[in-house]
């Protein structure tokens, strides 16, 4: 299959068809010949569905930077391990 | 397990990373003496992994701490259910859900979802709309995004709730969140969807109370091609 008929294959989607495709598009869920489509048009549409993907990525973007920072608390690794050996104890008598 | 709290998670969980990897190197020690075997070894790996994703869920640390020990609790008398070499994560990420969701059982009975899949397109476009007319720029620039997505989400529907968690805080791609919730993909989809918009309608509101000018507009000027 050549470049060319690749382009040929690729659908053609609308606003609303693109839209719809945005967040799939932007998680890298879609299929390569759906996100070559999502990409021609994003090209082709920079005043509605290009400013609105910029938007979803910036979403998505603060999205990934506000998740917690954690690890656990000592205390709370006691408590597992605490459970651990009871439960082990558990088994054992069983 | 009392009810979540309402401090935002960020304000109470963010530590800077030097200490997080200290804290880190210190607990992993502990754990080094504590297990017994293979499974207890795995299953205390993730054990960071499933307090960030308690957290996540519950908010309030305490009441996130509750769940991950009665994670652990059911994951050890259920480790006979356990395939060797299955994904430990995943498997005290579906047990660590499913105990959320049962003590917040009433939540997960209220969802509900359109069927007509441009309804979310429209609203999606709708919210854009809103914040074209604020400057998207100055909204996440501005905002204290942290605070107000934590208090956003911990207002969503539960099941809702756990969907972003899995797919935007912890990197999931949709089958394997479909895997640890149990549900079709497609329900993956469309409860992320309205999720995150949903999200977005409250930064929105949140903007606007904290004073930046942000309009609500209909999308009857947009052109669509």
């Amino acid at each position: 299959m050549t470049s060319d008929t690749t382009l040929q294959d690729t659908p053609s989607l609308d606003c609303e068809q693109t839209v719809r495709l945005l967040w799939d598009y932007l998680d890298r869920q879609l299929p390569s010949i759906d996100l070559d489509a999502v990409d021609r048009h994003l090209h082709q549409c920079k005043a509605n569905c290009a400013s609105h993907f910029e938007f979803e990525r910036a979403f998505l973007d603060v999205m990934h930077a506000a998740r917690p920072q954690v690890v656990a608390s000592d205390t709370l690794r006691l408590r597992v391990l605490a459970l651990i050996a009871s439960e082990r104890g558990t088994a054992t008598d069983a | 397990m009392s009810s979540a709290g309402n401090a935002p998670i960020a304000e109470k969980t963010q530590t800077p990373a030097v200490e997080l990897a200290a804290a880190g190197a210190a607990s992993a020690e502990l754990t080094k003496a504590g297990a017994a075997d293979e499974f207890e070894r795995d299953a205390l790996a993730c054990l960071d992994d499933v307090a960030r994703f308690a957290r996540s869920l519950a908010r309030a640390a305490d009441d996130a701490d509750d769940l991950v020990q009665e994670t652990y609790l059911r994951a050890l008398r259920s480790r006979h259910t356990f395939r060797a070499g299955a994904d430990m994560r995943r498997w005290l990420f579906t047990i660590c859900k499913n105990v959320f969701l049962r003590v917040n059982e009433r939540a997960r009975d209220q969802v509900s979802l359109s069927e007509d899949p441009s309804d979310d397109t429209m609203a999606s476009v709708r919210v854009h709309h809103a914040m074209m007319h604020a400057g998207e720029e100055i909204l996440f620039d501005r905002l204290s995004t942290s605070d107000a997505i934590a208090v956003a989400l911990d207002a969503l529907p539960e099941p809702f709730k756990v969907v972003v968690v899995l797919v935007d805080f912890e990197g999931y791609g949709y089958e394997d969140a479909a895997e640890v919730l149990g549900i079709p993909v497609g329900t993956v989809r469309s409860r992320l969807f309205r999720a995150r918009r949903l999200l977005q309608e409250r930064l929105i509101a949140h903007a606007r109370d904290a004073g930046f000018s942000v309009t609500r507009t209909a999308p009857t000027s947009r052109k669509h091609t």
